[in-house]
């Protein structure tokens, strides 16, 4: 048998001292020049919860009201079905909060967890817009706004009919069908308004202020519609960027901020486009079949849940802004919802409730 | 050019020719414009047809659509249903309410008389009722759409219910039906009055339902001098508040219930007083009351 190696002392102290070079390079490596594994997106679907009556004495705080199709209810905190009734006139939602009309008593009623709030005599038409509630006038040629407590803040007249409105926690923006956008200080004095041009037939489809009332976004006019942008310069808005759209549907299509207002979105003709409003030069088109509906954020990351529409065909869709699509979800349904409570992300399915757990590790 | 559409509205309204037709052959008006029903003011007219299918008044430009359910933005409720705005080569605008309208993505355009969307009916009726509206685009208002769609028979004139004249300050008011002197002084002046109607019988009725409409003018003179005249040709906006075209008190200042008008501010001098008060419907029939009222010290 021949000699096949030969190790002395001195080797294996070389070894020793490779392998500690070599263990402490790795540790300084990760130490200073760290990289971040990309987090990972689960959506499991957790439950699935068929509309029916379902009645309670009492409801959790921290949960949200919902409406859908034929139904108005309540999911609480931990995204469980608290309350499921048959849905009344008018009822509209907005986190705990539900709006409907009594015509029993001739009253709107604005309800939270532990019960009636405050009611509002007459027939109204009830809207919410950044958790505030509106009364839209019968024929949409008036505006009530109203405090927490139902106090009526400021009421107005409009020569035309109103369109798009959107609130943030001090203005209030209306767009109406002559054309004009009128912005509203918080007891109803006008601050300032303007009248996109540039168009053949002047008309406001949609407009969306930042939650900070940095910018409001419109699409307004026919031939060609124009999705504008506006900012603040002194007391009054002025636009800053103006693009006309081959897309002309004449109906608000979706249009609006995400992260505080520093992600704006709106509807072309190739999809749904993201961009920064302080540079709107640049954007991300992501195409979508159809249209674009309930674009919700995903807590916790830069994710944006959608439904995209074509008909009856549906799709859940949640993308990145960047225009990356993560999840892509087809289903059929003609009513829509989709919501968020917690960690749990809420796809209405014609008369079923569908409870997806979205996991992000 | 403002000028020029009040020529054209004008014309319309003298010759008696309509520029527009109606959204369906039958329509019967129920509600006329400016009219005020359980405290709310109409800036349009409310009509009845039997049709199923309403169209186009008028050749014109899709503006605006909504389809309440269809739609997932900005689909705020009002009492309008689904409607169809259209644009107009004469600078108006014409809105019809309370239909499915048609869901082509493609139809920029509607031909008058061109079907524009199915009634909506409610469950059991033979009839629907729509809203109708005209703008003027260029005016910024909301015209009386009785302006440019035909007129329809109308031979009743209006009527009136009361003639009040309230206290300056705090006080009830006297109706100058039974009482014919006051004292000296300034005194306000509310009329009650609306324009009966006979809706045309319904398919499978016999009778035909009467109706309380508005009334298209007010006029009133004391002593031949005019203290009130006014016709409800447009509305606009003044700070948040409407206005009939041509008045300076606010639509609610001056339209106070239903049916009751408060026409201003007299002063009723020591001996006679004559007060002079003439309503009228769209149709030009007219109902005028005098009044002899004694001023007392």
């Amino acid at each position: 048998m021949g000699l096949l190696r030969e190790s002395s002392s001195r080797d294996k102290q070389a070894m020793v001292v490779y392998t500690s070079l070599a263990v402490l390079f790795v540790l300084i490596y990760l130490f200073f020049f760290p990289r971040i594994l990309p987090r990972e997106l689960t959506v499991v679907p957790a439950q699935v919860l068929p509309l029916a009556e379902l009645k309670t004495d009492h409801l959790s705080p921290g949960g949200a009201f919902f409406v859908f199709s034929g139904w108005d209810g309540y999911w609480n905190s931990q995204g469980q079905l608290e309350r499921v009734s048959a849905r009344r006139p008018q009822s509209t939602a907005w986190g705990d909060r539900l709006a409907w009309y009594d015509p029993s008593k001739d009253q709107l009623v604005v309800e939270g967890p532990q019960g009636p709030l405050f009611s509002i005599p007459g027939e109204q038409y009830p809207a919410w817009a950044g958790g505030r509630l509106f009364t839209v006038d019968e024929n949409r040629l008036g505006l009530k706004a109203y405090g927490k407590d139902g106090h009526l803040q400021w009421a107005k007249r409009f020569a035309s009919m109103i369109t798009a409105f959107d609130t943030s926690t001090t203005l209030t923006v209306v767009g109406t069908l002559d054309g004009k956008v009128q912005i509203f200080g918080p007891t109803g004095v006008p601050s300032g308004g303007f009248q996109p041009g540039g168009s053949r037939l002047s008309v406001i489809y949609n407009v969306s202020i930042a939650p900070r009332d940095g910018a409001i976004l419109v699409l307004a006019g026919v031939d060609p519609k124009r999705f504008l942008v506006l900012e603040r310069g002194g007391s009054e808005f002025r636009p800053v960027f103006h693009k006309p759209l081959k897309e002309n549907r004449p109906w608000p299509t979706p249009l609006g901020f995400f992260n505080g207002g520093k992600l704006a979105y709106y509807q072309t003709e190739a999809g749904l486009a993201f961009l920064d409003p302080r540079d709107p030069q640049h954007e991300v088109v992501m195409p979508v079949h159809g249209s674009p509906y309930l674009l919700r954020g995903l807590p916790g990351t830069d994710l944006i849940a959608f439904i995209e529409k074509d008909g009856s065909q549906a799709a859940l869709r949640i993308s990145s802004p960047t225009g990356a699509s993560v999840l892509t979800l087809p289903f059929v349904s003609q009513d829509l919802l989709l919501d968020r409570e917690g960690s749990s992300l809420y796809l209405g399915v014609d008369q079923t409730l569908l409870r997806l757990e979205v996991r992000i590790q | 050019m403002k000028g020029l559409t009040g020529w054209i509205l004008g014309l319309v309204v003298v010759s008696g020719v309509a520029a527009y037709d109606w959204p369906a052959a039958d329509m019967v008006v129920l509600r006329t414009f400016g009219q005020k029903t359980s405290g709310a003011v109409l800036p349009g007219i409310e009509v009845q047809t039997t049709s199923p299918v309403l169209a186009s008044p008028e050749s014109g430009d899709v503006v605006f659509v909504f389809r309440p359910g269809a739609q997932q933005v900005q689909d705020f409720p009002s009492g309008l249903g689904g409607f169809v705005a259209l644009a107009h080569e004469d600078n108006l605008r014409t809105v019809v309410t309370r239909i499915d309208p048609m869901l082509d993505e493609t139809k920029h355009s509607f031909r008058r008389g061109e079907p524009l969307g199915q009634a909506e009916v409610q469950t059991g009726a033979s009839e629907s009722h729509h809203r109708l509206f005209v703008l003027d685009q260029q005016l910024d208002e909301l015209v009386n759409p009785l302006l440019v769609y035909p007129q329809s028979q109308d031979p009743k004139s209006p009527v009136f219910y009361d003639v009040k004249a309230y206290p300056e300050g705090q006080g009830a008011p006297v109706s100058l039906f039974a009482q014919g002197s006051v004292p000296v002084g300034y005194w306000t002046i509310h009329i009650v009055v609306s324009d009966p109607v006979v809706v045309v019988a319904p398919h499978g009725r016999e009778r035909g339902v009467e109706a309380q409409r508005g009334v298209y003018g007010i006029e009133a003179y004391l002593n031949g001098a005019e203290v009130f005249n006014t016709s409800l040709d447009s509305i606009q906006e003044k700070n948040g508040r409407w206005l009939i075209k041509g008045m300076t008190a606010f639509l609610d200042d001056v339209l106070v219930q239903d049916q009751e008008w408060n026409l201003g501010q007299i002063f009723i001098n020591q001996g006679t007083n004559i007060l002079e008060i003439v309503v009228k419907d769209f149709k030009g029939n007219q109902t005028g009351k005098t009044f002899r009222v004694l001023g007392t010290r």
